[in-house]
């Protein structure tokens, strides 16, 4: 190596160096954003009501887009924890916290799987979990409510409405177990998943309605 | 139908169009030109096409902001923030950056003998160091940087020293696989992009292969400098990229690979230099690359086979475990 190629070699480093030192690969604008778009979310509100704990094993969530202008398409995550607030009885509303995690998303097809947690859709390997906290809600019938709350999706947050069922109390040797079905629809481009809508035109619609069927073991909360 | 035809439309054909016309401006003021050095940064430069192809379809997919938002906060924008989007940012760079830099590659010469490699070394010195600094895809670690850096510079290597005439044409090959790995790996967007700069090094080569059939002298391209800084470096890092978010399992040394294929120009290099007109240089390079290139792609299939059977044991374990 020559002097001067050394020479060269040196002042490459040197100019890259500071950046090195000030910047992390990681965009400062990234963190900016999640901060800024994430609003900061109450404790649940009720905190001497039993917690609800989530089974995992039978809690899922499940999706539908139309495809190509033509069918229903469903598919599901498997993989769905978290927890809910909610004193067993309609005298107040429920709270929700709950992630799904995108790497179980189930269509059928190992294929279809790959796609849909790849850059195009979900995005995995940057957005590993969709998550949903409630921050109000209202009665709207017996064990029926309105919940309002937040959706992250792919590092966007976004307040949404969702219909909440709760589908019953079962009684189990070790306690109590609470079932939840509820219901939302979105529009995916809101949350910057556009591929399929406009190009290519139509091969998958913008609307996503998702069900979520949630099961939980009644727990006290520590005081 | 017609909706997928308009997409390969919009994202491929014309992106790759509106890159060859570019390069074709290029072309023709090399031809006309009688000083050396200018047709020389002429034919440097024209690798910036090829970003242009990549960065078109790339905003034709997503949109300018996409690669605003790698730079800058846009007020009152919610969309997310993607470290794939850098992508777009270095071909932005890229194709910048590739006028100043065959502008300085080519008058090195005058200036001092061997003046031309060292630019060139501190070129791809610069290129690698910026890549390792400011594009970090999801499981980034300090390694995995060193090794980006060590990949960026074994493909301006590899573009620089074994593809003299047939650099186009390579590049044309090497973007076809990255689109192919990309579509096998679940990740249109990169597969249709890769397929843009494919379409508009394998249009630019062809124009330039019509237009050297009259001028011969204005044709002798120049695959180190600017040429394989802007190729190997884009190459490299959209490689990366593709490995960062497969979701079908290709394995990690195809993705190591493409890079790397123009070394197979070197394969049969006897041949190529023993060649009596520069067209059957071309082709002996391109032949070289294209034996790697099967190599590679058979290595691939049974890979995938292998891991498809591996799988199809395992669902049969699960399956006899419930009972059918």
């Amino acid at each position: 190596m020559t002097h001067s190629t050394r020479l060269l070699a040196m002042l490459a480093i040197s100019i890259a160096a500071p950046f090195l030192l000030t910047t992390t690969p990681v965009s400062a604008s990234a963190r900016v954003r999640t901060e800024a778009s994430t609003p900061k979310i109450a404790a649940h509100p009720q905190e001497s009501v039993p917690n609800i704990v989530l089974d995992p094993v039978h809690s899922m969530a499940v999706f539908r887009i139309q495809h190509l202008g033509a069918g229903f398409f469903w598919g599901r995550f498997n993989e769905v924890a978290g927890s809910v607030a909610w004193p067993l009885d309609d005298s107040t509303a429920p709270s929700f916290d709950v992630v799904v995690q995108v790497n179980k998303v189930d269509t059928g097809s190992e294929k279809l799987d790959g796609n849909l947690q790849g850059p195009n859709f979900f995005n995995q390997a940057e957005f590993p979990t969709i998550a949903f906290r409630s921050k109000a809600a209202k009665r709207i019938g017996e064990r029926h409510y309105a919940v309002t709350g937040d959706l992250t999706l792919r590092g966007v947050t976004k307040e949404i409405e969702v219909d909440c069922t709760v589908t019953g109390i079962g009684k189990t040797p070790t306690g109590q177990k609470v079932g939840f079905e509820c219901s939302f629809t979105i529009n995916r481009a809101d949350y910057g998943m556009k591929w399929g809508i406009e190009a290519p035109k139509g091969a998958l619609g913008n609307e996503v309605k998702m069900v979520i069927a949630l099961e939980g073991d009644v727990a006290k909360v520590k005081e | 139908m017609d909706g997928v035809v308009d997409y390969v439309l919009m994202v491929v054909v014309i992106p790759a169009a509106i890159a060859v016309l570019l390069a074709s401006t290029l072309l023709v003021f090399a031809s006309f030109s009688d000083a050396r050095p200018q047709r020389k940064w002429c034919i440097e430069a024209i690798g910036f096409a090829v970003c242009v192809a990549f960065l078109l379809s790339f905003v034709r997919e997503l949109e300018w902001s996409a690669i605003v938002r790698q730079v800058r906060v846009i007020e009152g924008d919610d969309a997310p923030f993607e470290r794939w989007h850098r992508v777009g940012l270095l071909a932005l760079v890229l194709a910048i950056a590739a006028f100043p830099m065959a502008w300085l590659h080519a008058s090195a010469a005058r200036l001092r003998p061997g003046l031309e490699r060292i630019w060139f070394g501190a070129f791809a010195l610069t290129a690698s160091m910026l890549v390792m600094l400011f594009v970090a895809f999801p499981g980034a670690n300090p390694w995995t940087q060193c090794g980006q850096v060590l990949l960026v510079l074994a493909s301006i290597a590899a573009f620089a020293r074994c593809a003299h005439g047939a650099v186009l044409w390579m590049a044309w090959i090497v973007f076809a696989a990255l689109a192919l790995l990309a579509g096998l790996g679940g990740f249109a967007s990169l597969a249709v992009m890769c397929g843009a700069a494919s379409a508009a090094a394998f249009g630019i080569a062809i124009l330039a292969a019509i237009v050297g059939l009259r001028v011969h002298s204005a044709f002798n391209f120049i695959s180190g400098g600017a040429m394989a800084v802007v190729l190997g470096t884009l190459v490299a890092t959209v490689a990366r990229c593709g490995m960062a978010y497969d979701q079908a399992g290709v394995p990690w040394w195809a993705w190591t690979a493409i890079p790397i294929l123009p070394v197979g120009g070197s394969l049969f290099v006897r041949q190529a230099r023993r060649a009596p007109f520069r067209a059957a240089d071309t082709l002996w390079r391109c032949a070289g690359m294209l034996v790697l290139a099967a190599a590679l792609a058979g290595a691939v299939a049974v890979s995938q086979a292998s891991a498809s059977e591996q799988s199809d044991e395992s669902d049969q374990d699960l399956s006899d475990m419930y009972g059918g």
